[in-house]
């Protein structure tokens, strides 16, 4: 019995680890338009897709999953540059705008690399780790960590720096931002780069995973969405700890509730923040949610 | 001024385009007058070429038209030539459901074939039900051949042939008794399982342990932990890639080390190369065109078989799928029918297809009769095991 809550806890720690790197997208983007990206989940399926395509011409997996994250963010800054910027000032027409550049990026997705889902082998020849009495795969273990990794970057980025705290100003405090001289326009592009380069690198370490094809966007980007929601959007550090108690709780909704109903725990989990906490249950301290 | 040009010129648009439009409506009258023949037999072809359902729709439209050309270049049915209306449902029983009426009322098509899968296809039952039209499906769902089934003809194996052939397998082959399930949420794993668990009595066979996933799940070893618990001899996955794929990983990182069964869902080379080396050992239930050359030398099936692989390679330079076998066959029982019945008077065009007898096609040799609209039987599936990464029949 202790094998399987153990294996258990460590399934929803790798689940919850994807479902953070792509949240952690939504929260960038959000900390500096108010705006939710409805892209994120398709940014993870194009830096997987390029990523295998990499490897395929024969580059290494760890080169390959840094270059794939480079492209996309220079792409995304230049569809930021040309489109959104126009509607990055009013949040409610850059989500309209991001539902078109997931619909576009997903047909671009689906004629470029086709119908299939796509896949790589093990970066590590298929390694194991058993810690107690479960079992990890070294490209699991690489996930956890670059979650982690993650978390103490932003964390630096969104308390330490001036960037990091001039992009949520730019959103909270609009008029006195631009008083100061910021120009929200570079900030929203630059969490729009952010939230391309992580969403990119998650879609990469994930493909020997997971086996995404052209339409994974959606499940992936509803997870992370929950995910920044449980986390309250506010703080993209903080989403990674949203991802793992999701997935954490799905894990165990498999053990507890009967088969099937795992994935409604999610979405009701969801509804429940959104109702009875909408600031995010790591929220400190009680504000309106865009 | 500038103005009233503007709007004179604004005017002279409108007109244009109404009078395309009514001419569009008026059309050429094409009125046929009895006895006459008609200049071509225009049938309505409804497939998933976008959406997730494309990897089974897109073969299945090279397989008809691969058909309809040749059928055509020898002369078409008695003279009259076979001419294909093909829609893209993308894989939504909403369009296909949209598509079925249109080429019903607009197009007026003598009969239907498609959809590449189960939902889009039940979509199509239900207004084939209300217009009266042959239709011939491709499609798996135990449902689509259930309650009414006048103007339905099935050329796929339904969920049922595939899932018996594995239990009778298991239970002939094999020592297990305890079954564990792992299936895609989706209409195919949810009907799979469903079969399964219904029939694993019959098979002595006892199911110990159910759980799904999502279609595009990223991990399954919290589901495959609980499986594991349930301490099966074996487990049975059935969904469609890369959920099989994904489930084989997981076995093996968690030490779940029983042998693996799967669906005809996996019955593709994707399978293979998503698994690798993960796939060797693994069986399951397959339409005979997977192991064409491996069939002995008297079925009648085989010669058909490799004769079509070899033109379907030739001009589409890759293998056929099962489901490219489906739709062929639904095409040439539909096009023999024509020829025997002279017309494509509905009712006639329906009794001549429920005669077809012994029809030796590309999914095996097919009857329909008054009680059943379902052409496969359990004689047309073989059990493949895959071994270095090819597939081997066995039994």
């Amino acid at each position: 019995m202790s094998e399987t809550l153990i294996q258990l806890v460590l399934s929803g720690i790798v689940l919850g680890s994807i479902y953070g790197l792509i949240g952690i997208g939504f929260s960038t983007v959000h900390s500096s338009t108010g705006a939710i990206n409805f892209a994120q989940g398709e940014f993870a399926v194009i830096g997987a897709f390029l990523c295998i395509t990499l490897v395929g011409a024969g580059l290494p997996f760890f080169l390959s999953s840094l270059l794939s994250p480079l492209v996309l963010t220079a792409i995304v800054v230049l569809i930021f540059v040309f489109f959104l910027r126009r509607v990055a000032g009013d949040p409610l027409y850059l989500v309209v705008a991001t539902i078109a550049l997931s619909l576009i990026m997903r047909t671009i997705a689906l004629h470029l690399w086709g119908r299939e889902p796509l896949g790589i082998s093990s970066a590590f020849e298929g390694k194991m780790l058993k810690i107690l009495d479960g079992t990890l795969t070294y490209d699991q273990l690489l996930v956890i960590a670059s979650a982690s990794f993650l978390y103490m970057v932003l964390f630096l980025i969104f308390s330490k720096t001036f960037t990091g705290r001039a992009m949520k100003a730019v959103v909270e405090e609009r008029e006195i931002a631009m008083a100061s001289g910021l120009n929200p326009v570079f900030y929203q592009g630059l969490s729009f780069a952010l939230g391309a380069f992580i969403g990119a690198f998650s879609g990469c370490i994930l493909s020997p995973i997971a086996m995404l094809s052209y339409f994974s966007g959606g499940l992936l980007g509803l997870k992370g969405f929950a995910s920044a929601v449980l986390a309250g959007l506010e703080e993209p550090q903080k989403v990674i700890f949203g991802g793992i108690a999701l997935g954490i709780v799905e894990s165990f909704a498999v053990l507890l509730v009967p088969s099937g109903y795992k994935d409604m725990v999610a979405l009701i989990l969801l509804l429940l923040v959104l109702t009875l906490k909408p600031e995010g249950i790591l929220s400190k301290n009680r504000k309106r949610m865009a | 001024m500038v103005s009233k040009l503007k709007r004179g010129f604004s005017v002279m648009v409108a007109v244009v385009f109404l009078s395309f439009v009514l001419a569009s409506c008026a059309g050429p009258k094409e009125e046929k007058k009895e006895g006459q023949k008609p200049e071509s037999y225009k049938i309505g072809v409804i497939l998933s070429l976008s959406g997730p359902g494309s990897p089974l729709g897109i073969p299945e439209r090279n397989a008809l038209e691969l058909l309809a050309e040749e059928i055509n270049e020898q002369g078409g049915i008695d003279g009259i030539k076979v001419e294909l209306l093909i829609e893209d449902d993308q894989t939504d029983p909403a369009k296909a459901s949209q598509a079925a009426r249109k080429l019903i009322e607009k197009d007026k098509v003598i009969a239907l074939i498609g959809s590449s899968v189960s939902p889009c296809s039940l979509a199509i039952k239900e207004v084939v039900q209300n217009y009266g039209i042959p239709w011939m499906c491709p499609a798996a769902a135990n449902a689509i051949t259930e309650g009414d089934v006048k103007w339905v003809f099935r050329t796929a194996p339904k969920d049922a042939v595939a899932v018996e052939t594995l239990l009778r397998y298991l239970s002939e082959n094999t020592d297990f008794k305890r079954i564990a399930i792992l299936h895609d949420s989706n209409a195919f794993g949810q009907s799979g399982a469903d079969e399964i668990k219904k029939r694993s009595a019959e098979f002595n066979l006892e199911v110990v342990a159910v759980e799904k996933y999502e279609t595009n799940a990223p991990d399954l070893t919290s589901q495959l932990t609980k499986l594991k618990q349930a301490n099966p001899d074996c487990l049975i996955v059935w969904g469609t890639n890369p959920g099989p794929a994904i489930a084989l990983k997981g076995m093996k990182q968690i030490g779940f080390n029983v042998p693996y069964f799967g669906s005809h869902g996996i019955a593709n080379m994707k399978f293979i190369e998503l698994a690798g080396k993960d796939a060797d050992g693994v069986i399951f239930p397959a339409g005979k065109i997977l192991v064409a050359e491996q069939l002995e030398e008297g079925d009648p099936v085989k010669k058909v078989m490799l004769e079509f692989i070899k033109k379907y390679e030739e001009k589409f330079k890759e293998k056929p799928v099962t489901f490219a076998a489906h739709a062929y066959d639904a095409l040439k029982i539909l096009v023999d029918a024509l020829k025997r019945a002279g017309t494509a008077e509905p009712e006639k065009l329906r009794d001549t297809i429920e005669q077809t007898k012994d029809y030796i096609g590309l999914d095996g040799t097919m009857s329909y009769s008054s009680q059943d609209h379902d052409g496969i039987g359990v004689d047309d599936m073989v059990v493949v095991k895959i071994e270095n990464g090819k597939w081997v029949r066995i039994k």
